[in-house]
C-alpha cells in the first residue's frame, strides 16, 4: 500500500490562482521521492496540502492509511516536515525550541532532552544553542529546522527546499543526509535545483503549472528519454578535432554527431547499448591524440529529460487535459505514476 | 500535553513583552495612587467601600483593557509568519492552538486581575468604610472579570479573522469602547461595559444592610430606628452604642430596650444637656437575618432636644411658596426604599404611608408598612416592604405638600428604579465570550496557512 496517496488534489485560491490541478500521486514506502518543477510549479502549496496546512479546494490526501485534515495531528505525529527558509518562534533559543517541538509530539523529557542535545550537536548548533532563533543566519536557522524535523525520528520526512539558500558546504552536508536518512525513511523532498535531486533521490515526480507531468523512478526518467546521448568534451587542435568528427558520424550506432567548439554530442541509435559506443568513441580519441576533459554526465541527461518533458507538456497542454478528462480517467493515473 | 505545552510557550513570550511587563507597572503605580487616595477619603466616611472598589474595577474596563486588548488582538496575528513552520506543522491541532492562545491569555489576564482586584477588594474591605458583604465583592469581581474573559476572547477572534494585529487591535477598540451606545440604543444594556460601569456600585453595595433611618434624643434616653427587624440579642447590649459629645467627653449608655414594632432601640440611663452636639456610634449590630449594619450607619449625630421638636408650628397657615415637591433620587434594599427629596416635606403628610404607592413590577401594588420622614435629610423611609430584586419598582408620591404648602405635580411625582440584575451581565459577557472563543476556533480551523 502507497505510504502517500492523493487523489485528484486541486488547489484553487480564492478562486484567482490555480496552484494543484488534479493531482493524482503515490509514494510508497522506502522511496526517496523527489519533488521537481520549476519555481511557481505548485511544489510548496502540494507539501502544505499534504501535510494538512492547507485545505484542499478538491480531492483528498491520503498519508498512512488516513485521510489527511488540518488537525491531522496524529498523521503529523509520525512526520519530520523541513519548510523552505523555515521561520521559528524567534524568541526561543534552539534548545527552548526544540523542546517545544518535543512536547508537541508527546515525548517524555528522559527522550527528549538528550535527544535534542544530541540532535544539536549532529547539525552543528551547539555554540549557538542558547542565542534567540532571530539571530541565527538562514544557514543555521535551516540546520535547526532539520533537528526539529528529526525530533520524533519520524517515518516520513517531508523537506520543501532544504538547500534554498544554503553556501555550497551546507549544500553538500544537507545533500548527504538525505541520502543518508534516506536508507531508513521514506523522503519526499522537492527543490527547483535538478541536480540535487538527481543527486539524493531514486523516484521522481515532475511538476509544471500544477500538474505532476512525470512520476517515476530517476533511472526510468533517463533511459527513456536521455539514455542514447553522449557528451564529449574533447581537447587538441582543430583540425584533429574535425577528423574525430568525421570518422565518429560514420561508426555503427552513431545517428548523429554535433560539434559546439570543444563539446561533442554523439547521438545513438534507440536500442543501441551505451557502453559499447562510448568505448570506440573514447579509442578514437586516443587515435587521434585527443585529450578527453569529460564524459556526458547523468546529471545533463535528466536535465535534458526535465526540458523536453516540460516543453512537451505545453504543447500538448490541451491534448493532454482532455485526454484526462476521458471518462475512464486512466491516462490521468497512468501519465503520473509509475 | 500539547495544549500544556503550547500554553507554557505563549505564557513564556508572553512574559518577554514589554506590553505586559508595562502593564504591570503602571497598574501597580496607578492602583497604589487611586486607593491610597480613595481611602484617604473614604476613611473619614465621605466615599463608601463600593464605590471606592468600583472605580479599581472599572480601571479594568476602561483603562487596563487597552493593554487586555493589546495582548490579546495580537496572539495569533503576531505569529501568522511562523505559526505553520514552527508550531502547526508539529503533532499538535489548530484547536488545540487556538485554545491555548484563549487559556494562557485569558490565565494571564485575570492572575493580573485577581492579584490587583482582589488586593483593592480586600484594602476596601479592611480600611475604607464598609457598605459590602464578601458576596457582594465576589459577585462583583466575578461580572469584570468575565468582561475580561470576553475582551480576551473578542481580541483573539479578532486575531485569527484579520490576520493582521493592527486591524485586529482597531476592531476590538471599536467594539468595546464606541458600541456601548449602541448597545444602549438596542436595548441590550447589559452587553456594555459601560452600563457595568455604571452599575458596578450599586452592585457591590450590600442592600441587605439594615440601616439607622432616625436618631432622636432628649435629656435621658436616645432614640435609634432601624429600617429592617434587628437581631434581639445584639441590639439590646449597651457596649453595641457609644455616644461622644463634641468636647470630647462620652456618656455611658446604662440600658437599651428594643422595640421590635417600631424598629427602634431606646437607650436608656443617660444624662444629656439639652442642646448638645453628640455622635452616636454603633458597633456590632446586625438584623434578624444576620446582615451586619450598613457601614454608612454606624455613625449618626444628633442633637439633645428638650422635647421632640415640632416640624410645623401649630396652627401655622402654609406659605404656599419654593420649589413643588419632587423625586430625586431612590434606592433600594429588599426591604425599604429610601426617596430623596428636592426640598422639605410637610411632616406630617410625609409620615402617612397611604401617600405612596410602590408598585414593583410596575402595576403590582406593594404594601407600605412605615414611612418615615426625616426633614434634617429631606429623605422618607419607606419601610417593611418585600421587594424582587429582578423587578423594577416604581414610587408614586401623592397628596404630599412641601413644608410651605406647595402641592406636588404628576412631574416629579413618580420614580422607576430597576436593580442590577446580575445573571443578566453574566449572560451578556459570557455568552458573547463562549461565542468569540468557539468562532476564533472553527475560523482558524478553515483558514489556509
Amino acid at each position: 500500500m502507497a505510504l502517500l496517496q492523493t487523489s485528484n488534489l486541486t488547489k484553487i485560491y480564492n478562486n484567482r490562482l490555480i496552484a494543484v490541478n488534479g493531482v493524482n500521486l503515490a509514494v510508497e514506502p522506502g522511496w526517496v521521492f523527489g519533488l521537481l518543477g520549476p519555481n511557481g510549479a505548485g511544489k510548496t502549496t502540494m507539501l502544505k496540502l499534504v501535510m494538512g496546512l492547507q485545505s484542499p479546494t478538491a480531492g483528498s490526501v491520503t498519508l498512512f492509511g488516513e485521510k489527511v485534515s488540518a488537525n491531522a495531528s496524529n498523521v503529523r505525529q509520525r512526520i519530520g516536515y523541513l519548510p523552505t527558509n523555515p521561520k521559528f518562534p524567534p524568541t526561543l533559543t534552539p534548545i527552548g525550541y526544540l523542546d517545544l517541538v518535543g512536547q508537541l509530539f508527546g515525548m517524555d523529557a528522559d527522550l527528549r532532552k538528550p535527544r535534542l542535545a544530541a540532535l544539536l550537536r549532529a547539525v552543528d548548533l551547539l555554540g549557538a544553542a542558547a542565542q534567540p532563533i532571530k539571530t541565527l543566519s538562514t544557514g543555521m536557522t535551516t540546520r535547526l529546522g532539520i533537528a526539529a524535523a528529526l525530533m520524533n525520528d519520524p517515518e516520513l520526512l517531508i523537506w520543501d527546499e532544504p538547500t534554498a539558500g544554503l553556501d555550497p558546504a551546507a549544500r553538500k552536508y544537507t545533500l548527504d543526509l538525505i541520502r543518508e536518512l534516506g536508507q531508513e525513511k521514506t523522503i519526499i523532498v522537492s527543490s527547483h535545483i535538478l541536480s540535487d535531486i538527481d543527486r539524493v533521490c531514486d523516484h521522481v515526480g515532475i511538476m509544471h503549472d500544477g500538474k505532476v507531468i512525470y512520476c517515476g523512478s530517476v533511472a526510468d526518467l533517463k533511459r527513456t528519454i536521455g539514455r542514447n546521448t553522449i557528451e564529449v568534451e574533447l581537447d587538441g587542435p582543430e583540425a584533429r578535432l574535425a577528423s574525430w568528427e568525421a570518422e565518429a558520424r560514420v561508426l555503427a550506432p552513431v545517428r548523429a554527431v554535433q560539434r559546439t567548439g570543444a563539446w561533442v554530442s554523439v547521438a545513438l541509435d534507440p536500442d543501441a547499448t551505451l557502453a559499447g559506443p562510448l568505448a570506440t568513441i573514447l579509442a578514437l580519441a586516443t587515435q587521434h591524440e585527443l585529450e578527453v576533459l569529460s564524459v556526458t554526465s547523468a546529471r545533463a541527461q535528466t536535465e535534458d529529460a526535465f526540458l523536453q518533458l516540460l516543453e512537451a507538456d505545453q504543447a500538448n497542454g490541451f491534448s493532454r487535459a482532455y485526454s484526462e478528462m476521458a471518462p475512464s480517467g486512466d491516462g490521468a493515473v497512468g501519465a503520473v505514476q509509475s | 500535553m500539547a495544549l500544556s505545552a503550547l500554553c507554557k510557550a505563549d505564557l513564556n513570550s508572553l512574559g518577554r513583552t514589554w506590553v505586559f511587563r508595562g502593564w504591570l507597572i503602571a497598574l501597580a503605580i496607578s492602583e497604589l495612587l487611586t486607593l491610597s487616595g480613595a481611602l484617604a477619603s473614604g476613611r473619614s466616611g465621605a466615599i463608601p467601600a463600593s464605590l471606592v472598589l468600583s472605580m479599581s474595577l472599572q480601571g479594568f474596563l476602561f483603562v487596563w483593557s487597552t493593554f487586555v486588548i493589546f495582548l490579546s488582538a495580537g496572539s495569533v496575528s503576531a505569529e501568522s509568519d511562523m505559526v505553520t513552520d514552527g508550531i502547526l506543522s508539529r503533532a499538535c491541532t489548530r484547536t488545540q492552538y487556538i485554545g491555548a492562545k484563549l487559556i494562557s491569555r485569558m490565565g494571564t489576564v485575570l492572575a493580573v486581575y485577581a492579584l490587583f482586584g482582589g488586593t483593592s477588594a480586600l484594602v476596601c474591605w479592611r480600611y475604607a468604610a464598609n457598605d459590602m458583604t464578601p458576596a457582594t465583592i465576589l459577585t462583583g469581581l466575578g461580572v469584570v472579570a468575565l468582561a475580561l474573559v470576553l475582551l480576551v476572547a473578542l481580541g483573539v477572534a479578532f486575531s485569527v479573522a484579520s490576520n493582521n494585529t493592527v486591524f485586529a487591535v482597531i476592531g476590538v477598540f471599536l467594539l468595546w469602547y464606541v458600541a456601548s451606545p449602541i448597545f444602549a440604543f438596542l436595548g441590550a444594556d447589559y452587553l456594555a461595559p459601560a452600563s457595568l460601569a455604571r452599575n458596578l456600585p450599586l452592585m457591590l453595595k450590600d442592600l441587605n444592610a439594615p440601616q439607622v433611618v432616625q436618631v432622636t434624643a432628649d435629656t435621658k434616653s436616645m432614640t435609634v430606628y432601624f429600617s429592617k427587624k434587628m437581631d434581639s440579642a445584639v441590639v439590646e447590649a449597651p457596649e453595641c452604642y457609644a455616644i461622644e459629645a463634641a468636647d470630647g467627653q462620652t456618656a455611658s449608655v446604662a440600658a437599651v430596650t428594643y422595640d421590635a414594632a417600631a424598629n427602634s432601640a431606646i437607650l436608656g440611663g443617660l444624662t444629656l444637656k439639652e442642646g448638645a452636639n453628640l455622635t452616636l456610634t454603633l458597633r456590632g449590630l446586625r438584623d434578624k437575618g444576620g446582615s451586619p449594619l450598613s457601614a454608612a450607619s454606624e455613625v449618626s449625630r444628633v442633637v439633645v432636644q428638650g422635647s421632640e421638636p415640632s416640624a410645623k408650628p401649630a396652627g401655622a397657615k402654609p406659605q404656599r411658596k419654593g420649589p413643588a415637591p419632587a423625586i430625586l433620587s431612590c434606592s433600594l434594599t429588599d426591604t425599604s426604599i429610601r426617596l430623596e427629596m428636592n426640598t422639605e416635606l410637610d411632616p406630617d403628610e410625609a409620615d402617612i404611608t397611604a401617600n405612596y404607592l410602590v408598585e414593583s413590577p410596575p402595576g403590582k401594588t406593594l404594601d407600605v408598612r412605615q414611612a418615615i420622614y426625616r426633614p434634617r435629610t429631606r429623605q422618607v423611609l419607606l419601610a417593611g416592604l418585600a421587594l424582587d430584586r429582578e423587578s423594577p419598582v416604581r414610587v408614586t408620591m401623592t397628596k404630599v405638600r412641601s413644608a410651605t404648602g406647595v402641592e406636588m405635580r404628576p412631574k416629579g411625582s413618580t420614580l422607576t428604579q430597576a436593580q442590577v440584575a446580575v445573571w443578566r451581565y453574566l449572560l451578556g459577557f459570557g455568552g458573547p465570550a463562549v461565542l468569540a472563543a468557539l468562532l476564533a476556533m472553527a475560523w482558524f480551523r478553515r483558514r489556509d496557512l
